[in-house]
């Protein structure tokens, strides 16, 4: 630590940076002469060209011969290689990245020419690593990664969304099915802190992007997610959630390659709620009156027979309606769709990908035109372009250009989804006729309801127009210093980030009618209440960028039987916001290293490092260490394991290391010592006031005081938050290759973990600081398989991935409870507490037992159809000392995805299924109660709700009697309304079919693929009607989720 | 072509030193600290900013609940007690005191409990800063410490008031500090009150210009030392057996003994508050008429009666003032059981009929004069948007959902504030004011002798007298004197948020006041007559337990394990 320290205090010189990296080269010059000179022997010597598919020769192809992996060389710039063979030499294996290893046999031969082919729909061999790419085969870490073909086919509007089921390790919610908002929460092996971001860091080519849901899947070449330490520890500070590496496409030697996509979606909702009939309702609502009279000492009807009648006969639809909310403000049906066109090609000099994408995704309100120019629908459109460009200065020098841009524009009503769904939730089925002959009228008067006519609601909000725009450009510099020392290079890298976002608001409130009875002429008058408002207009913007700087040395060499390869690296990035905390921009510092080493790819061993720096923390607690060791052992390639077809590869891999956090809490500069903080100096208009004093006598002299006040008091201790990650991993592959499994248990302990001080008393009222106190455990397993196989001419292949992650919290500074299971310490995370329901009081002689606990709640009054809570702690009191752990957070513990496909001559398919298990969702308040407030109720509550003679029957009963007050005792969470929220989807199922015909050959088109798929097509589950396994539901009764959206998409792909 | 790659490295080293330019300060931009403690007590303008935040936490009327984060809409506005019913079953207050959920766990028994100890530590901080601040202002420090004396007494006296005996918070308390402080004594606790007050009345000045009218006076601190000892001197505090039996901790919740001294005390400080006003202004309103001056008082800031009010309102809109939002229909509305309470306008009884009647007009017409100052009922003004309320069961302003029908409570909403011109009116939110300490007099004097003595008649005298009510006979036992008296602040200081801890500390909350059965009164119209038909019916029964002659400490605290929780909890 001493030593890094001195290194960073040297490297903040700038004249010690020169001479260090001149003192690198200098020393790294002296050593490759002598490993050079110990092979000189004279041995027959072969020579050839290695060439790609174009007849492009290839520089820095990997020659080597097999039975002795020491005798290697590459090839120059021409192609050509020489080299001189042991006696024992038979095969010659050409290895580079991008193309597919080929093997040779050498005979007789003294000249080769190798044809290499490109590997670029097939990059299995290697996967991308924190600022590198390594070899699957050599690999320690554990990371797992998904290509372009299975991200295209979930058709997802979002990047997040199209790995849910597709990689292992990764455990995902969606919140909402919204158009523009309806990006998944991703976390890499479950939850490990209970204090700041859970979020895993998100890398697109080298560059932290955290707004990469926007781009576009046909951008994209492979996502990688890096899940164990040893991947994770060269991102040091920011790598304890995990890594996800997303890397864009780029050209590859070849003619001009064109390739046009396009898909059309018919979307439609995965489910929604079903609301009682007028006459149902109102029916339910005498009832739940009648219910409610116990408690509160009166009973009336609200609703007599006559008007039940009238309810059920829809003879009067004016007055007396039976208005479905649902299919007033909603279609059925809506549309998405995504168009890409990109080219890529290159020659050796240089060699381009560019893309550019149309997205546009409309929402699925009713739009009923109610306001004249005005369009009420969400919709979503999005803009993608990106081109990569890699230049091929020199033997030596290659730059790479990436330009990328994500433009969004998405209009919407400012009320949110979420506030409509609840309101049609919310609305009663008589309150009024929604729309009537072409007007929006109000809730009819007398009909009291608590919501607004959701249609209303929709043409009277506010439109806002929310434009948005992600502008990265980012420069990479690769120079080889092969004069120096054979393997060594340098790179250096410049990013730059620039986000844009305008924010228009447009108010028009449209015409609005009341429907009122004419006694006099015995009949409806429709008239208007709301004048039609001209059109107001309001603008905000919100702007950020970031820069980022990268420099390093990388070093890959292979003596003999020993493979080394070297990275240092030093970067910096600052992130400027106006909206930062005092606008003092967000830093961070770091260098990076990493050695690999393996001894004749048998034996591997690797050592990564963060060194990093935040201002988070005060100078000498700023900067952490972040070591991480790994081994590998490649059994297979041990003499004792004879070749064979079953095991044809058996890897066994560990890794311990730490890494870091500092997102802790939101805050900035916690570490500083105790700051006051003036108060807000305007007047508060709301129900709400901000410290100040109005001294003086009103109306004469009476002028505002403002305030100041005791900010939090610093923590000058304040530090990273660690991660100690071990992981236990093998790789197999069983019968040549067919079967690939990879399997990982995992265990992470962090330390460290910024905590509220929560034992500390009330009354000190002070805002005390947080302390890196907390302590929390999450482990598991994950796991993947794939299989391939062909019959004849059709190929098929089945993949299962699995996840199980748990977590434990151990320490958080609890107060003590009086009972140890109500101690949340020692739980998983957010973990779900509630009463035990024993059935339900069924008649006055048990609600009358003098031995039945006493509820603290509702003055102890019950009556039959109320809950039966267990007494858990025997005291004979129903209270908060009785409630339990139930079933468990609202965060799967497990998820898993089930998927196979194949293909025949043109035809291909593939289906995945997903589900995830161990999971809980609380019924929210629409789903479990009706009549709340006087609204709208779902009609399973009708069917299947405490009524006397329902059970006298024997009847089916799931729900306690209804009831209009929401009495607190019935709809406390407990056992019945914390539902199992585990499921199983039918996530998507594809089907194409490609044209090869001469006739498109002729007018230049080289393939056609038609394909039909679908998404979240099919669900099991256990939850009420309604509800999404995977939308949580909201705990707010205002609130209702914007259910998930299911896709029929019909898509095309043409390659010119 | 082999020297190329000085290329790359110039470039590297041209950016690195670029990078390392700001290297050293690289991660170092955090601001440095400007405004620290010091800066706030380096002059009289930054102490005024810390003195305003501090009044705001700590100096605070219960006449208003708004949803700040102090909360109060758990003591407000009446409709805990038999004052009132608000439409919102859910309101705080009423939720947790009508069915009686006051409990550990219900954070709704106590919104405002967490800014207590801000207001103590804001109070404790200036205590021990203000003398020794380096400007000089001698004057003007001595002024802030004994108005940080009288804040840290008058927080003390509101958790006393709710608890009993409370942790006291001598000073500041910092992280590395013994931070579990136990409960002292109700007599500790008193004793602290009063001695915080002595010295405060020693140094507050006894008047400010006007321009700072609203900060605290010597009279405000005597005000608050005659409240105090009344409490103290009343039955809940002042006996050897309390409410419920706490064995030894019965000195948390009382003083263990009954001594008649303590009304005497509370006597002479309440005489001490009438004594120091005149000097400072401070007098009954009586130059508007016996049918304006009460309202005026409620209505109107600033004026002279007010010894000391919650200043931290600025002028409010009618959605903004709780209870009228959704008017018509919803509101808050004043209980038969209280209407009862209101004598006729010769000082007795009014002739109510259990079974109902037709002489609703007739009986509002000759009720004490304040009644009208205090609600708006049947064909009376609200706003100039509802000029003639109609309450009958068919009128258009009757309460809706889940009201009680009988009249509006009007007071503490100026009569000016509407919608319809979105006039907005300034809240007027009394914490002292004169007519209480003529009351509180009356009080102890009474207790404190066995036959009621004539300084004690003429006290309440004064404040009925004000509003046109006749003055009360003579001769009468310390009994019924006491009914009367209760009576009086019963009706002078509806909806002040004095009659729950009325209720609380004479031990009062019997049936038809904090429990049972609670009444309102349909109105009917009677044909070819401006009459109006009445018939009192049950809107409510409530609950209350014993318990609640206390507040509960929150679980979270005693779980924390260094208070003791009141008994019954």
């Amino acid at each position: 630590m001493t030593i890094m320290n001195s290194l960073i205090r040297g490297l903040k010189k700038p004249f010690l940076w020169s001479v260090l990296v001149v003192l690198t080269m200098l020393f790294a010059e002296s050593f490759p002469v002598m490993a050079q000179e110990a092979r000189e022997t004279a041995l027959p010597k072969i020579s050839g060209t290695v060439v790609d598919s174009n007849g492009n020769p290839l520089q820095g192809v990997v020659v080597k011969v097999k039975e002795n992996t020491a005798t290697v060389t590459g090839c120059d710039d021409k192609g050509k290689f020489n080299l001189s063979i042991p006696n024992n030499a038979k095969t010659l294996v050409f290895t580079f990245l991008g193309f597919k290893d080929q093997e040779i046999l050498i005979g007789r031969n003294k000249i080769f020419k190798v044809v290499l082919e490109d590997a670029s729909v097939d990059l299995e061999d290697f996967v991308v690593v924190g600022y590198g790419t390594q070899r699957k085969a050599t690999l320690t870490g554990a990371i797992t990664n998904v290509g372009t073909k299975e991200l295209l086919q979930s058709s997802q509007a979002n990047v997040s969304n199209a790995l849910v089921g597709r990689l292992s390790g990764l455990l995902a919610v969606q919140n909402s099915g919204e158009p523009g908002k309806d990006a998944s929460t991703l976390r890499i092996r479950g939850i490990g802190t209970f204090a700041g971001s859970q979020d895993p860091l998100v890398m697109v080519d080298g560059v932290e992007t955290p707004n990469y849901n926007t781009i576009d899947a046909n951008e994209i070449e492979t996502i990688s997610i890096l899940k164990d330490a040893s991947a994770t520890a060269v991102y040091g500070v920011r790598g304890a959630n995990g890594v996800i590496l997303i890397t864009t496409k780029r050209g590859t030697v070849s003619k001009p390659k064109v390739s046009f996509s396009s898909t059309l979606a018919i979307t439609s909702f995965t489910d929604l709620r079903k609301n009682m009939d007028a006459y149902d309702w109102a029916k339910g609502f005498n009832d739940a009156l009648y219910y409610d009279g116990y408690l509160t000492g009166k009973y009336g009807a609200r609703y007599t027979d006559e008007e039940l009648v009238k309810f059920r006969d829809h003879t009067d639809p004016l007055f007396y309606p039976d208005t479905d909310w649902y299919s007033l403000l909603l279609k059925k049906n809506s549309s998405q769709s995504q168009n890409n066109i990109n080219i890529s090609g290159g020659t050796e000099k240089v060699k381009y990908f560019m893309s550019l994408g149309y997205f546009n995704q409309d929402g699925m309100y009713n739009n009923s035109g109610m306001l004249n120019g005005y369009d009420s629908q969400v919709t979503y459109k999005r803009y993608n372009y990106r081109s990569n460009f890699d230049f091929q200065v020199t033997k030596k020098l290659s730059v790479s250009l990436n330009i990328s841009n994500q433009l969004d524009d998405r209009k919407a009503p400012e009320w949110p989804a979420e506030g409509l769904i609840a309101n049609c939730a919310a609305q009663t089925p008589t309150s009024g006729p929604g729309i009537w002959e072409g007007k929006l009228i109000e809730n009819l008067p007398g009909r009291y309801t608590f919501a607004q006519n959701p249609v209303i609601s929709l043409v009277m909000s506010p439109k806002i127009q929310n434009f948005q725009n992600q502008f990265n450009l980012s420069t990479r510099i690769n120079y080889k210093l092969d004069d120096i020392t054979k393997g060594l290079s340098t790179h250096f890298n410049i990013s730059y980030q620039n986000y844009y976002n305008e924010y228009k608001r447009l108010t028009k409130s449209g015409r609005t009618y009341t429907a009122l009875f004419d006694e006099v002429t015995q009949q409806g008058v429709i008239l208007p209440t709301g004048e039609e408002t001209t059109f107001g207009y309001g603008v905000s913007y919100g702007k950020n960028r970031k820069i980022y700087l990268e420099g390093g040395l990388d070093y890959a060499r292979t003596f003999g039987d020993h493979s080394i390869t070297g990275l240092l690296l030093y970067n910096q990035s600052k992130y400027y916001d106006p909206g930062l905390l005092y606008s003092v921009p967000n830093g961070y510092q770091g260098l990076v290293g990493r050695i690999t080493y393996n001894y004749q790819s048998k034996y591997l061993a690797e050592f990564d490092a963060g060194y990093n720096g935040t201002e988070n923390f005060a100078p000498g607690k700023r900067f952490g260490f972040f070591p991480a060791y790994s081994l590998g052992w490649v059994v297979t390639e041990e003499s004792f394991m004879p070749k064979n077809d079953v095991v044809s590869y058996l890897k066994v891999r560990g890794s311990y290391g730490e890494v870091g956090n500092d997102k802790i809490g939101g805050e900035r500069f916690l570490y500083r010592p105790t700051a006051y903080v003036y108060d807000a100096t305007g007047d508060n208009a709301g129900a709400s006031l901000n410290p100040a004093q109005y001294w003086g006598t009103y109306g004469q002299d009476m002028t505002r005081f403002n305030s100041v006040s005791e900010g939090k008091i610093g923590n000058p201790n304040l530090t990273w938050e660690r991660s100690a990650k071990s992981d236990i991993g093998v790789d197999i592959k069983l019968w040549k290759d067919k079967i690939s499994i990879t399997a990982d248990y995992f265990n992470e302990h962090r330390t460290k973990i910024l905590t509220n001080q929560n034992t500390s008393p009330i009354i000190v009222g002070a805002n005390l600081p947080a302390y890196n106190m907390g302590e929390m455990n999450n482990h598991g397993v994950d796991g993947e398989i794939n299989f391939r196989e062909h019959l004849g001419e059709f190929n098929y292949w089945l993949k299962g991935i699995f996840t199980f992650a748990r977590n434990n919290i151990i320490f958080m500074d609890e107060v003590p409870q009086p009972y140890a299971y109500l101690q949340r310490t020692g739980k998983s995370y957010n973990q779900n507490f509630g009463y035990i329901a024993e059935g339900f009081y069924n008649t006055w002689e048990e609600v009358n037992d003098v031995n039945r606990p006493v509820y603290e709640f509702q003055n102890n009054k019950l009556q039959p159809g109320d809950f039966k809570y267990k007494d858990v702690n025997g005291d004979g009191l129903i209270n908060s000392f009785d409630q339990v752990p139930l079933g468990y957070s609202s965060f799967p513990e497990i998820s898993y995805g089930f998927s196979f496909g194949g293909d025949y001559k043109g035809f291909d398919f593939s289906v995945l299924f997903q589900g995830s298990s161990n999971v809980s969702h609380i019924a929210s308040k629409k789903s479990n109660r009706g009549f709340q407030e006087e609204g709208g109720c779902v009609s399973y509550l009708g069917d299947y709700s405490w009524t006397q003679e329902r059970y006298e029957s024997g009847a089916d009963i799931r729900f306690p009697h209804l009831s209009s007050t929401g009495q607190v005792s019935n709809y406390m969470a407990n056992s019945v309304w914390i539902e199992d929220a585990s499921y199983l989807r039918l996530k998507n199922v594809e089907i194409g079919y490609t044209l090869n015909g001469r006739f498109l050959k002729k007018i230049g088109i080289q393939s056609t693929r038609l394909y039909i798929n679908g998404t979240n097509l099919l669900t099991w589950d256990h939850l009420l009607p309604g509800e999404d396994p995977e939308v949580p539901t909201y705990n707010d009764g205002n609130y209702e989720p914007y259910p998930i959206m299911r896709n029929v998409n019909f898509g095309l792909n043409i390659g010119f | 072509m082999k020297k190329l790659y000085i290329i790359p490295i110039f470039i590297i080293i041209l950016s690195l030193n670029y990078a390392c330019d700001d290297l050293n300060n690289f991660l170092d931009k955090a601001p440095g600290v400007d405004v620290t403690e010091d800066t706030i007590f380096s002059s009289k303008e930054q102490v005024e900013l810390f003195v305003s935040g501090t009044y705001y936490y700590g100096v605070t009327s219960d006449v208003y609940g708004w949803w700040d984060d102090r909360d109060r809409t758990s003591m407000n506005p009446g409709d805990r007690c038999d004052e009132a019913e608000v439409f919102a079953p859910w309101f705080p207050s009423q939720s947790v005191w009508n069915s009686a959920a006051m409990s550990p766990t219900n954070g709704a028994s106590d919104l405002a409990f967490a800014t207590y100890w801000i207001a103590l530590r804001r109070a404790n901080i200036l205590i021990e800063k203000i003398m020794d601040a380096p400007f000089d202002n001698p004057a003007y420090k001595t002024q802030v410490f004994a108005e940080a004396k009288f804040i840290r007494a008058f927080v003390t006296f509101t958790i006393f008031k709710k608890y009993g005996g409370a942790p006291l918070l001598k000073k500041r308390l910092n992280p590395e500090d013994q931070l579990k402080i136990p409960r002292s004594t109700v007599k500790e606790t008193v004793d602290f009150i009063v001695q915080d007050c002595d010295s405060a009345i020693a140094k507050l000045p006894q008047t400010y210009p006007t321009a700072m009218r609203g900060r605290i006076t010597k009279a405000a601190a005597l005000a608050l030392k005659s409240r105090t000892l009344l409490y103290a001197a009343s039955k809940t505090f002042n006996t050897a057996t309390p409410y419920i039996d706490f064995g030894e901790h019965n000195d948390l919740i009382c003083y263990g003994n009954e001594d008649k001294e303590r009304w005497n005390l509370a006597a002479q400080a309440a005489k001490a508050v009438l004594d120091e006003c005149p000097a400072a202004g401070f007098r009954l309103i009586t130059e508007y008429g016996a049918d304006s001056s009460y309202r005026y008082v409620w209505e109107t800031p600033d004026n002279s009666e007010i010894i000391l009010a919650e200043k931290s309102h600025p002028e409010r809109w009618q959605g903004h003032f709780p209870f009228n939002y959704f008017f018509p229909g919803q509101g808050l509305f004043i209980t038969w059981n209280f209407m009862k309470e209101y004598e006729t306008k010769n000082g007795e009884a009014q002739p109510w009929n259990q079974e109902g009647g037709e002489n609703l007009m007739a009986i509002y017409k000759n009720m004490d004069p304040r009644f009208k100052q205090t609600v708006s009922y049947h064909g009376q003004f609200f706003n100039v948007d509802y000029p003639m309320l109609d309450l009958t069961m068919t009128g258009a302003q009757r309460p809706i959902g889940n009201g009680c029908h009988s009249a509006y409570v009007h007071k503490t909403l100026p009569y000016s504030v509407n919608n319809s011109t979105n006039t907005p009116g300034m809240p007027n939110a009394i914490i002292f004011r004169v007519a209480e300490f003529y009351l509180n007099y009356a009080e102890a004097l009474n207790e404190y002798n066995s036959t009621p003595p004539d300084a004690a008649y003429d006290a309440v005298d004064v404040v009925r007298a004000r509003s046109g009510m006749p003055a009360l006979p003579r001769g009468l036992t310390q009994s019924v004197f006491r009914e009367k008296v209760r009576n009086e602040r019963a009706i002078e200081l509806a909806y002040e948020g004095h009659r729950i801890f009325d209720i609380l500390r004479w031990e009062i909350a019997d049936d038809g006041i904090m429990k049972g059965k609670m009444y309102g009164i349909k109105q009917y119209k009677i044909t070819g007559s401006t009459e109006i038909r009445y018939e009192p019916y049950v809107f409510e029964v409530r609950s209350f337990k014993t318990a609640m002659y206390r507040h509960p400490f929150p679980q979270n605290e005693i779980n924390k394990g260094y208070l003791i929780q009141n008994p019954g909890y």
